[in-house]
């Protein structure tokens, strides 16, 4: 496979991804503003805190309302993370290596360009939003059921897998980050009960609430909260998961010695932290270290097999 | 739907024979349509476009510094040629390719049918397609154009000639194979009825020409499809191709000529070697070193390679050299003289203004004649004379009169019609042909090709650039 349509997979993957997210954290922040009407700015800050991108909405938006935000979350090109902008690179990705991929996943990336076009300023409004971001969310899982029954697993597939657990594992991280973060700093204005609903949306975020509630039969606490969406073997979207199925991934392709010792070495050092005993500065170093590692990874995929000598 | 008011005299129609009669091969399909009620036409004609939409069938133009994509324009009612008159045009066609081939051969290496003045060697030294740095160069089975795409138009009175013969990267064939794929899905039924001949074994065809062309003897060579990028109005193609065929898509920047002069694409797995390029980049930016230095379209030492055999070109740098209209008016002539034979196919009667008898007659009937410059494409930089200002026909007499060589002039062609939706109506429309001939170990024609048409009314520009649509196109038993 050439070196250049890999790393388009590789870049296809992790914006699909990246627009499934996109959707799903302003779906989950819509809901808990309901939640915490007194506390909206701050929750609406969280999601341009996530995506690192706060200094960029201020000097385009100024406030953080909860119009402003979903449009600069949405569909704001100049935002690189927003889902305009993720949704149009995901397409020209395929565009420009559709002869490797199924013609059907063109068509799904294709009618969800057109989808997102037509429909953005129906969505910026509340009472269409949440059907608009179903319908997202619903492109991006047909995309993954597409490829993953029809396309053979080889090289191509391999590399859309490895974007699209790359891009999981950085924004669950993120998420569980910022989660710990926001929580522990604005604790005068919130009262314990708000606790609950902020760890539950941090789930919600990414879709680990059902399979948290199964794996835990405790009440929700933050340490067992980040434990799991950071360590669970099983559940597809911790951070462990993700890793995971890239060791997998990496071991059938081609030139892998380095980068899968640089895997495990990222595992093992997740496998052995403690968050338990973490208080909230140890967790944030901590889980800084680890976006760190994960950004690494991406180098390091990236000079194997995407970049030659000029 | 009824044809009420269809006007079918004022060109040669291709469904329709005087006094709106069906053509002995047309009648089952005009039967079926006239049955169809006006609202189901409609329909499936919007079912078509959204299926165009979702399929992503585009083209891109450039306009106002922005390259947009465009929806592919089709019309759902498809010409029909009969199969008995394809036939013929099919050997016209083979009979065409390869006497140009034979002159693109002689060109670069013999002479011969200059040193024996059928074709005036003055015609050389103006060419802009000649190229110099492939002297000499003997490509395999002596073909240079492996791939190509003859425009064939029709006149009132039925006679089907040549307008140009396409050699350098010829383009539209995806959207021939798309466009069957279209009416498949719009008159399924209509399938069962005809004798329709298949077109979707041009990609097997192409492989096989193409397969036949390694430098390297070996059961699988590693063909690949070398695009200018996905800013090309043909991008589209490119890829639909590359899928076909099962083809890495390369762009100059993924190939890499070694020591060994040979050509490799950088994979993830590291340098790997590449035995034959469909390359739809032109000549001129094909190789740094050789051509265009600052092109980033090409790969430094393509050249290189393919003077030491190493690699194969297709089509074959140079071979636009009889990709030229004036080379064209000659064509008839190198038939005879490579294989004599007569033209099965008739050129269209043209004057090359370079040659001053021609040329006065030319600047004196500019009102009646289309002028054409020698070496454009995509239907720019031409005169309709008789639709033309008369200040542009002053332009004109401006231009041949500087650069002669450059302009040839042929008398106006009344395109023939197809009867195609217009609106809510059905109206004729006037088409051109585009059949895709390729030439290797063997040749091949397609069955039919891509009939374009213009869609504004009384126009003859088909230029999908210039607001040309295209049909499917049938060959029927008859």
């Amino acid at each position: 496979m050439l070196a250049r349509v890999a790393e388009r997979m590789y870049w296809f993957g992790r914006y699909m991804e990246r627009a499934e997210n996109t959707a799903r954290l302003v779906d989950v922040n819509g809901q808990l503003t309901l939640d915490l009407p007194q506390a909206a700015d701050v929750v609406w800050k969280f999601s341009t805190d996530v995506i690192d991108s706060t200094e960029l909405f201020v000097s385009h938006y100024g406030q953080a309302t909860e119009r402003n935000v979903v449009r600069f979350m949405l569909a704001d090109v100049r935002n690189p993370a927003s889902l305009a902008t993720t949704v149009k690179f995901a397409r020209e990705n395929v565009r420009s290596s559709r002869e490797v991929l199924p013609s059907e996943a063109w068509e799904i990336v294709n009618n969800l360009h057109h989808f997102v076009d037509e429909h953005m300023q129906q969505a910026i409004t509340r009472k269409n939003r949440p059907a608009f971001l179903d319908t997202v969310i619903g492109y991006s899982q047909r995309m993954v059921g597409l490829l993953s029954g029809t396309m053979s697993h080889t090289e191509g597939y391999r590399f859309i897998q490895l974007g699209r657990n790359i891009e999981r594992a950085d924004m669950t991280s993120r998420i569980a980050d910022m989660g710990a973060m926001e929580l522990f700093g604005h604790r005068d204005r919130l009262t314990e009960a708000h606790d609950n609903i902020l760890w539950t949306n941090v789930l919600r975020a990414i879709s680990a609430y059902q399979m948290f509630r199964q794996f835990s039969h405790d009440r929700i606490i933050g340490s067992d909260v980040v434990d799991f969406v950071f360590k669970d073997l099983w559940f597809p979207r911790s951070v462990m998961r993700c890793l995971a199925v890239m060791q997998q991934v990496m071991a059938h392709l081609p030139r892998n010695t380095e980068v899968e010792q640089e895997m495990r070495k990222t595992v093992a050092q997740l496998a052995k932290c403690n968050i338990e005993t973490m208080d909230k500065e140890a967790m944030h170093v901590y889980i800084t270290d680890l976006q760190l590692e994960i950004a690494h990874l991406h180098d390091r995929i990236a000079t194997t097999w995407f970049s030659y000598p000029a | 739907m009824r044809f009420s008011g269809y006007q079918n005299n004022i060109a040669f129609d291709e469904l329709l024979a005087r006094g709106g009669r069906a053509r002995p091969h047309t009648g089952k399909l005009l039967q079926y349509l006239r049955r169809m009620p006006r609202e189901e036409v409609l329909e499936r004609k919007r079912a078509a476009d959204l299926t165009i939409r979702a399929l992503g069938i585009s083209f891109t133009v450039y306009s106002e510094g922005e390259n947009i994509d465009r929806d592919w324009p089709y019309d759902v009612i498809p010409r029909v040629i009969r199969a008995s008159e394809w036939r013929r045009i099919e050997q016209g066609l083979v009979q065409r390719l390869t006497a140009l081939n034979m002159f693109i051969n002689d060109v670069y290496n013999d002479q011969r049918i200059f040193k024996d003045k059928v074709i005036p060697a003055e015609l050389l030294a103006k060419s802009k397609n000649y190229r110099k740095q492939c002297e000499g160069v003997k490509p395999m089975y002596g073909v240079w154009a492996h791939i190509c795409g003859s425009d064939l138009i029709r006149d009132k009175d039925g006679t089907v000639y040549v307008l140009e013969d396409n050699l350098r990267v010829p383009s539209g064939v995806s959207y021939m194979l798309e466009n069957r794929r279209l009416t498949k899905r719009v008159f399924p039924e209509l399938f069962d009825n005809f004798n329709i001949l298949p077109v979707d074994d041009y990609s097997n065809n192409l492989f096989n020409t193409l397969a036949s062309l390694s430098p390297r003897p070996s059961r699988y060579p590693e063909i690949v499809v070398l695009t200018p990028g996905i800013y090309n109005s043909a991008y589209f193609e490119h890829a639909f191709l590359a899928q076909r065929l099962g083809a890495e898509l390369v762009e100059g920047s993924d190939l890499v000529v070694g020591d060994d002069d040979c050509v490799y694409m950088k994979t993830i797995e590291g340098l790997s070697r590449v035995d034959v390029i469909y390359r739809r980049v032109d000549d001129l930016f094909l190789d740094p070193e050789t051509f265009e230095k600052d092109s980033v379209l090409g790969c430094i030492g393509l050249m290189r390679a393919w003077l030491a055999g190493n690699v194969a070109l297709a089509n074959a740098p140079g071979a636009g050299v009889a990709d030229d209209k004036v080379v064209y008016t000659y064509v008839p002539q190198m038939i005879k003289y490579y294989l004599g034979e007569d033209a099965i196919l008739a050129n269209v009667p043209s004057y090359a203004c370079w040659d001053k008898l021609e040329r006065d007659h030319v600047l004196a009937n500019l009102d009646k004649l289309v002028v054409k410059p020698a070496n454009e494409s995509g239907g720019y930089g031409m005169l309709v004379g008789n639709q033309a200002s008369s200040k542009e026909r002053e332009e004109f007499a401006r231009r041949i009169k500087a650069d002669p060589r450059n302009y040839i002039a042929q008398p106006i062609i009344t395109l023939s019609t197809v009867p195609t939706v217009c609106g809510r109506e059905i109206q004729p429309r006037h088409v051109d042909l585009r059949p895709f001939s390729l030439q290797g170990q063997s040749n091949y024609v397609t069955a039919g090709g891509l009939t374009r048409v213009a869609l504004p009314k009384g126009s003859i520009v088909v230029n999908s650039s210039q607001g040309g649509g295209s049909k499917d196109t049938w060959v029927v038993e008859d």
